[in-house]
């Protein structure tokens, strides 16, 4: 699937939903929004719709504080989990495209100094 | 009942690493002229004596190369900061107020990658300048036409470009590349001004690619986790009903579809 069938999708899922028309309006907004990723997107909708829920929750009385239980544990692990994750991947990765930019910046130097000094020697031998 | 560190919470390096590029515990993005001190298949170096001679000649054949002298000055990359990890702040909420513990997560890692995109755009920029510089130089030397010089620019424009295109199989493509381009025992000028034109395109999509990648795997737990976090809510709610609250129960079936959305979106992948 590519952004835009994903991007499809998220709107009929919106669509499709019960989220209050500001919402349902904002989401369309983010998901037309060509200059962020899809992961980016899907990250503010899934704000957007936490928002939602939270207003409503607050409307029946929930005022969100709560004792956590095994289930909630389990996330907050998970999530934890991969956000260290994530970030070491991600800092193994910026090395590796540090180190692969340095080396083709110096070869190219290296190139052109090789080119200069044949250069040269072709005109020290017309000469 | 109070959550914790999580059991087995580390620090440590994931399981996934690549040998050629986890030997530093952060990420330095400095500019210079040294290669890979690690490795033992360091490309041809030129000497003191070779440099000289080389300066010598590019200034009596072309005077300033016009390298723009401040991209030496590029930042380091900033490394994750330990607030960015920290979680028993965070965690301490669970049991007050459950609503900031994804939230505040989402929040570091989004300063997390801000501080990366930038220090990865400001290197591409300052590789850019200096590959563009050389390889124009080198076309030019070695007599060799019809072949188009990539523009510093372009390549910075490449870089700071987010990865629209990002999925799994272009990120697992461009790394395998890239790796076996460090630890390729040919020095690249040997190859060819157009593989390292063509490389370095390469590497910049790489660290694009990565990037969208450590946001996609972090954003799916995080709407796990809220939808957990308002699912066990959503049951408390129903039980109060149960007891004679007086709630809509339509404003229930709602919130329950809203949840549920939640669950959905989060299992959406490009």
């Amino acid at each position: 699937m590519d952004a835009n069938e994903s991007k499809n999708q998220l709107r009929e899922m919106v669509a499709g939903s019960s989220l209050s028309e500001a919402s349902k309006e904002r989401a369309y907004q983010m998901i037309a929004d060509d200059s962020r990723d899809f992961s980016e997107i899907k990250r503010e909708i899934i704000l957007l719709i936490s928002d939602d829920i939270e207003k409503d929750l607050q409307s029946l009385g929930d005022d969100g504080k709560m004792e956590a239980n095994v289930e909630i544990e389990e996330a907050v692990r998970e999530l934890d989990s991969e956000m260290t994750s994530a970030k070491d991947d991600l800092e193994s990765d910026m090395n590796l495209v540090n180190k692969t930019l340095d080396k083709l910046a110096q070869g190219a130097e290296e190139g052109q100094a090789d080119a200069v000094s044949q250069s040269l020697k072709g005109i020290s031998s017309q000469t | 009942m109070k959550v914790g560190l999580p059991e087995g919470y580390t620090d440590s390096p994931s399981e996934k690493k690549d040998d050629s590029s986890s030997d530093s515990m952060g990420i330095e993005f400095v500019p210079g002229p040294k290669i890979d001190e690690d490795s033992e298949e360091v490309p041809k170096a030129l000497t003191a004596e070779d440099i000289a001679v080389r300066d010598q000649q590019n200034d009596a054949m072309v005077g300033d190369v016009g390298i723009d002298a401040s991209a030496e000055a590029i930042p380091e990359m900033p490394a994750f900061r330990a607030e960015d990890t920290k979680v028993e702040d965070a965690l301490e909420k669970v049991e007050y107020g459950a609503l900031d513990v994804g939230r505040e997560r989402l929040t570091r890692l989004g300063n997390f990658l801000g501080r990366v995109k930038n220090g990865f755009a400001e290197k591409v920029k300052w590789a850019g300048q200096r590959i563009s510089n050389a390889v124009g130089q080198t076309v030019k030397y070695a007599g060799m036409t019809g072949l188009a010089v990539l523009s510093a620019d372009e390549l910075a424009k490449r870089g700071a470009d987010i990865a629209l295109d990002y999925t799994a199989e272009k990120y697992d493509s461009a790394r395998s590349k890239v790796i076996e381009v460090k630890n390729s025992a040919v020095a690249s000028y040997n190859r060819g001004v157009d593989f390292v034109q063509t490389t370095a395109q390469d590497t910049v999509d790489l660290g694009r690619l990565s990037i969208a990648r450590a946001t996609e795997r972090v954003t799916n737990p995080f709407a796990r986790f809220q939808a957990k976090m308002f699912g066990a809510r959503l049951r408390r709610l129903a039980e109060r009903f149960e007891k004679g609250k007086q709630i809509d129960p339509d404003q229930l079936v709602r919130l329950q579809e809203k949840v549920k959305l939640l669950q959905d979106v989060s299992i959406l992948k490009v």
